[in-house]
């Protein structure tokens, strides 16, 4: 069974397809790669399973049920969390701010009569798992440093600590790797890896296609907004579609 | 059918006016990003100029090329050079803070150059209002109404094949679609935005001049209603298309011409039906047109170019000074209170009462603009339905004022529901718009109604009676303690929001809306409890107010007040509880302060033009002025206790609190 899956999935920006019949699906604690070249429509279909812009047809389904009619929020707290290709963060807040404040939202209350009572701290509970979190991926050192302080790297493994901090069981995830160096891109490697190991369904978008080769159970390619090819690291390499997607036609 | 015409026509002329207005808006929203809120400053600017002038004996031709053809372009040069240039593409708070700061501080410049008084309206610039040119239908056309129409036909035309046919047009459509790009042509962008700026103020001042003989004096509050039905016509056009703008800002003339004509006259629906037109039109619009929703949000797509508007870190500075801070704010604190108990002249307790009372109204600007990061326009309409509900219950119903002050909260949390409504599905600029046609909705409509507003004498708000003691036979320092009270309890409940679960959300809201959706926040949920909130915070805090003032009237809770709230706070620190106590006291003292000042100039525009100019410091400083020193003076103190060895080690503030 499919934990997430979208059928016929459409997107048209005015005269522009940007994303054409798109078929997709991942299963629990499996890792599909998706990608493509540049403009293939790999993030648009992302911000079509995550509910932020509204598709033009086609049907997007949770645990095989549709989840069409959920905006943005509510497929957050049913359970897919994502980061982001332009990154995404708070920069006013800590590193721990980040975490506390994702599993604020995932309870769906703003917290004012627990602020106003004076029980709008964040519970030990909430810390602990938020640390624990932080260990995972590697930033606990930073957990008290305002993010505007932080490289970009580092804030690439913030957006993932917030992604995962509320246990989702789906994680899209935008080029976690780009702008990090190849030992850090090394640990997030590792890391989706494990995750995946622990029955967390993936989604990955990513230019290093080692990367990819390496932690991906299938990988699926997208140009020009449709699916080309479908299949493990080796096979859709070997796919003559795939090579006219990122080469161009041959004459 | 003859008496509709009758009625119709004379709308055409003001239609016409808000045409102008309107393909100025359109032109410098299409060629600079910036939805300009100070147009109808700008109009006004150039009408009180061509007032001026044409009664100093300047022959009225002169008057008019004077003002529309070098004053108004001279300030929209100004206006993009010193202002609107110096903020990034993206910042849409800051620009919209700073087209407020306009709004708020051109009316007080003119007030302070020109003096408090009325400003009679001028002769018009090419004909006599009662010469009659000719008769359509039986409906007399005075040679007014006709040159209005004719010139805004020459300008549309005029700008319309310029648009199209020259090269600054090319230019001028290109930077629409991304001034960087522009740029990277080797077109100067800069050159293309100051032309576009000096060209709409231009039109502002055309439509300001053209206007200003059809009213008895030159007033802000009429420029103001241009403004208005100029953005629902710029807004039907989708901001847009010149054309489509300048003929629907024409048939919304028409249908307030109707409405004048068909309306039973005198009465109180003809001339608050009639004002409510553009801005019943103009809320329907925000709330339902897809494109105006985005409003502000910026399409170019080099916009990620741009550096993200700047973090407000928080302080750094040694343990020793921090923990010396904690016994020295609080003990100064005690002794403020102690001297306005004690020896401090019953005046200046007013006054500071007064600073204090706008404070809590203040805190309800640091919830909206501080936390949520949403230029609410309507605060000042908040505190007013709070003052009113206490005092016609107090004055009807014999309630006790504290009680009343409760009542009205809850009220102005009511209106603040109404008021969010067509808020839910807006943000940034769209939500700015429709919270300032709600103030203004309030001012026409609401507000003078008399089982509101009270009578037109003013509505009675008592002093409280606690016991037997009455805070009004007593002296007003009894008063300052109760308000301080209030603040204090207030205060410390908005800190706990502030610092709390809610004040995070609201952060992460402001700071990415998508990431705060993407992790579980509902962006229309959050809204309504922010709006309802800070509404009833307002009311409150108008309450106190009222009571201080004993009487009240709606000319005290207007639309401007609530722009000049919003620029005080955003100047003084949106983002604290001491910002807006501070904020409120500063604004009482230094309008008292000034008052000693030997000048005919009115105090209140002297302050009001002060934090204006204040305002345009947003971008590069959305902590505050007073945050600003108070974060230089400590890291200077600091600089002192380190070389003197006092002091080594130095923890951000957040490490010394944990």
């Amino acid at each position: 069974m499919s934990r997430l899956r979208c059928v016929g999935l459409t997107k048209r920006f005015g005269g522009l397809t940007a994303v054409d019949d798109v078929s997709l699906e991942v299963e629990a604690g499996e890792l599909v790669g998706l990608i493509g070249p540049n403009g293939a429509g790999k993030t648009t279909v992302f911000g079509l399973l995550a509910g932020e812009t509204a598709a033009t047809g086609g049907s997007v389904l949770l645990d095989e049920r549709s989840i069409d009619d959920l905006p943005a929020h509510r497929r957050a707290r049913r359970g897919i969390a994502r980061t982001y290709q332009r990154l995404e963060v708070f920069p006013d807040l800590t590193v721990l701010d980040h975490l506390l404040v994702a599993q604020a939202g995932h309870r769906g209350s703003t917290g004012v009569v627990r602020d106003l009572v004076g029980r709008g701290g964040p519970t030990r509970d909430e810390i602990g798992r938020s640390m624990a979190v932080l260990e995972r991926v590697g930033i606990a050192d930073a957990a008290d440093t305002v993010v505007a302080r932080l490289s970009l790297g580092s804030c690439r493994l913030v957006e993932l600590a917030r992604a995962l901090v509320t246990s989702p069981s789906v994680l899209l995830a935008d080029e976690p790797s780009s702008g990090l160096d190849a030992a850090e891109s090394g640990r997030v490697a590792e890391l989706l890896s494990s995750l995946s190991g622990d029955g967390l369904a993936i989604m990955l978008i990513e230019h290093d296609l080692d990367l990819v080769a390496a932690v991906s159970d299938r990988v699926v390619v997208m140009d020009l907004g449709a699916v080309v090819a479908d299949g493990s690291f080796s096979e859709v390499m070997a796919d003559p579609k795939v090579r006219t997607a990122y080469l161009g036609a041959t004459r | 059918m003859s008496q509709a015409l009758s009625y119709a026509l004379p709308g055409i002329p003001y239609g016409c006016t808000f045409a102008l207005v309107a393909i100025g808006l359109v032109l410098s929203y299409q060629s600079t990003g910036v939805f300009n809120f100070a147009f109808g400053a700008q109009a006004y600017v150039a009408a009180v100029a061509y007032a001026q002038l044409a009664s100093h004996g300047v022959p009225r031709a002169l008057s008019g090329v004077l003002a529309i053809l070098v004053l108004s372009p001279l300030l929209g040069v100004l206006i993009d050079r010193l202002i609107f240039s110096r903020i990034p593409t993206g910042n849409v708070a800051a620009k919209t803070i700073a087209a407020l700061g306009l709004m708020v501080g051109l009316p007080a410049l003119v007030t302070i150059l020109v003096g408090p008084g009325d400003i009679s309206s001028p002769p018009s610039l090419l004909f006599d209002v009662n010469t009659v040119i000719f008769h359509v239908a039986g409906t007399p056309v005075d040679g007014v109404q006709l040159s209005t129409v004719v010139v805004t036909i020459l300008v549309l035309i005029a700008l319309t094949t310029t648009l199209r046919h020259s090269v600054f047009g090319l230019e001028m459509r290109a930077a629409v679609e991304s001034p960087r790009l522009l740029r990277l042509h080797g077109v100067s962008s800069r050159r293309v935005t100051t032309l576009a700026w000096a060209t709409s103020s231009t039109l502002a001042g055309l439509a300001g001049v053209l206007l200003a003989p059809r009213y008895a004096t030159v007033s802000i509050d009429n420029y103001t209603v241009l403004l208005v039905a100029a953005i629902a016509g710029a807004a039907i056009a989708g901001l847009e298309s010149p054309v489509i703008a300048a003929v629907a800002s024409v048939g919304i003339g028409v249908a307030m011409g109707l409405t004048t004509g068909y309306a039973p006259a005198g009465s109180v629906w003809s001339t608050g039906l009639l004002s409510a037109i553009p801005f019943v039109l103009l809320l329907g619009l925000l709330a339902f047109h897809p494109k105006l929703r985005r409003l502000g949000s910026s399409e170019d797509p080099l916009a990620s170019v741009d550096p993200p508007p700047t973090p407000i870190l928080p302080p750094e500075r040694s343990v020793m000074l921090t923990s010396s801070l904690r016994y020295i704010g609080p003990a100064v604190l005690v002794l403020m209170v102690i001297s306005m108990l004690t020896w401090v002249s019953s005046t200046w307790v007013f006054v500071i009462t007064g600073g204090l009372g706008l404070s809590l109204v203040f805190m309800s600007i640091t919830l909206t603009t501080g936390a949520a990061g949403q230029v609410s326009l309507c605060q000042a309409t908040f505190a007013g339905v709070g003052a009113f509900t206490a005092g016609q219950l107090a004055t009807h119903q014999g309630v006790p004022v504290m009680t009343g002050a409760i009542a009205g909260g809850i009220a102005a949390a009511g209106a603040g529901l109404v008021a969010a409504l067509p808020a839910l599905r807006l943000r940034g600029l769209a939500l700015s718009l429709s919270t300032l046609t709600i103030a203004l909705l309030a001012d026409a409509i609401a507000f003078p109604t008399a089982w509101i507003g009270g009578p037109p004498t003013g509505l009675t708000v008592p002093r409280p009676m606690l016991g037997s003691i009455s805070f009004a036979t007593e002296s007003t320092r009894a008063y300052f303690l109760l308000v301080v009270m209030v603040v204090a309890v207030t205060g410390f409940f908005v800190r706990r929001l502030l610092r709390g679960t809610t004040g995070r959300g609201l952060a992460a809201s402001r700071q990415s809306p998508l990431a705060a959706a993407g992790i579980g926040f509902s962006p229309s949920l959050t809204r309504m409890v922010v709006f309802a909130l800070s509404a009833a915070i307002a009311g409150v805090g108008g309450a106190m107010y009222g009571s201080l003032l004993q009487v009240v009237s709606p000319g005290d809770f207007t639309y401007v007040d609530s722009l000049l709230f919003v620029v005080i706070v955003v100047t003084v620190g949106a983002r604290t509880v001491a910002g807006a106590i501070e904020a409120g006291v500063a604004f009482a003292v230094l309008t008292q302060l000034l008052s000693f000042l030997p000048n005919r100039a009115s105090p209140s525009s002297i302050v009001a033009l002060l934090f204006a100019i204040g305002s345009f410091t947003y971008a590069s400083h959305p902590e505050g002025v007073v945050e600003r020193i108070r974060r230089s003076a400590s890291s200077a103190v600091d600089r002192v206790l380190t070389a003197t060895g006092v002091s080594a080690s130095h923890h951000s503030i957040e490490e010394a609190v944990r």
